[in-house]
């Protein structure tokens, strides 16, 4: 019985993404983790160029409080 | 000419007569400052993902200009920092001009309805659901009609138990 790996994608090249908004965190919460932290590329497939796009936008969002620093469980 | 959007929030304890002033306040500003305001709206009163200033929420409002020159920016930033209603503020550069966004407004939302009433898929589907119905009509009569037979079996059963 072989192990399987299961095949990594870029997300943003699947649905032909081209510019990742800022605003949109419903999509940007899939790229980082319960912490907060941004998820690596090693995890999520991005692609580089995308990745770079990705991490600029999560900074934005979190800088307007739309997205989190950090995530402790100790938060209210 | 480059295009800028920005966000800024501002303090959600304001009633709507508030909001408007920092807006209009905003408007005048960018304005005074050689800049063409495209969009300027409220963008909603959001939780924020971490408190400011002791908020919880935030009234956000989302601002697109042009400008042909950048000198003016520095000074715009400032000026944002500097209002006391404004808890944070963001400029970011678009690369492309922004649509110009139309508020849905009521008589909008129903000529969209009614659009969408005229189209003939629409229309079909109605006319079968309209098919549908008799059938399902008569199947309750024919229910209904046996419900009564059994009513007057029953009845005709308990008269004789009394007689």
């Amino acid at each position: 019985m072989a192990f399987q790996t299961r095949k990594k994608f870029c997300f943003f090249k699947e649905n032909s993404i081209t510019e990742v908004d800022y605003k949109d965190v419903k999509l940007l919460r899939r790229f980082i983790t319960d912490q907060g932290k941004i998820m690596p590329r090693r995890i999520t497939g991005t692609s580089a160029k995308m990745h770079r796009k990705l991490v600029r936008a999560i900074k934005q969002a979190r800088n307007i409080a739309l997205m989190p620093y950090t995530n402790t469980s100790t938060e209210s | 000419m480059r295009y800028y959007e920005s966000l800024y929030i501002v303090n959600p304890n304001y009633e709507q007569q508030r909001l408007d002033e920092v807006i209009k306040a905003v408007a005048e500003k960018v304005s005074e400052f050689g800049m063409s305001v495209i969009n300027h709206r409220e963008w909603g009163k959001k939780r924020l993902a971490y408190p400011i200033q002791k908020n919880k929420y935030g009234s956000f409002m989302l601002l697109h200009f042009e400008t042909k020159s950048t000198e003016n920016l520095d000074q715009f930033e400032r000026f944002m920092v500097l209002q006391k209603p404004i808890l944070r503020n963001q400029t970011v550069i678009l690369s492309a001009k922004p649509e110009i966004h139309i508020e849905e407004t009521p008589a909008v939302v129903e000529a969209a309805k009614e659009a969408v009433e005229e189209t003939p898929a629409v229309v079909e589907a109605a006319k079968e659901a309209v098919e549908e119905t008799p059938a399902v009509v008569e199947a309750t009569e024919t229910v209904s009609k046996e419900e009564e037979s059994e009513s007057t079996v029953e009845t005709d059963l308990t008269e004789k138990e009394q007689e």
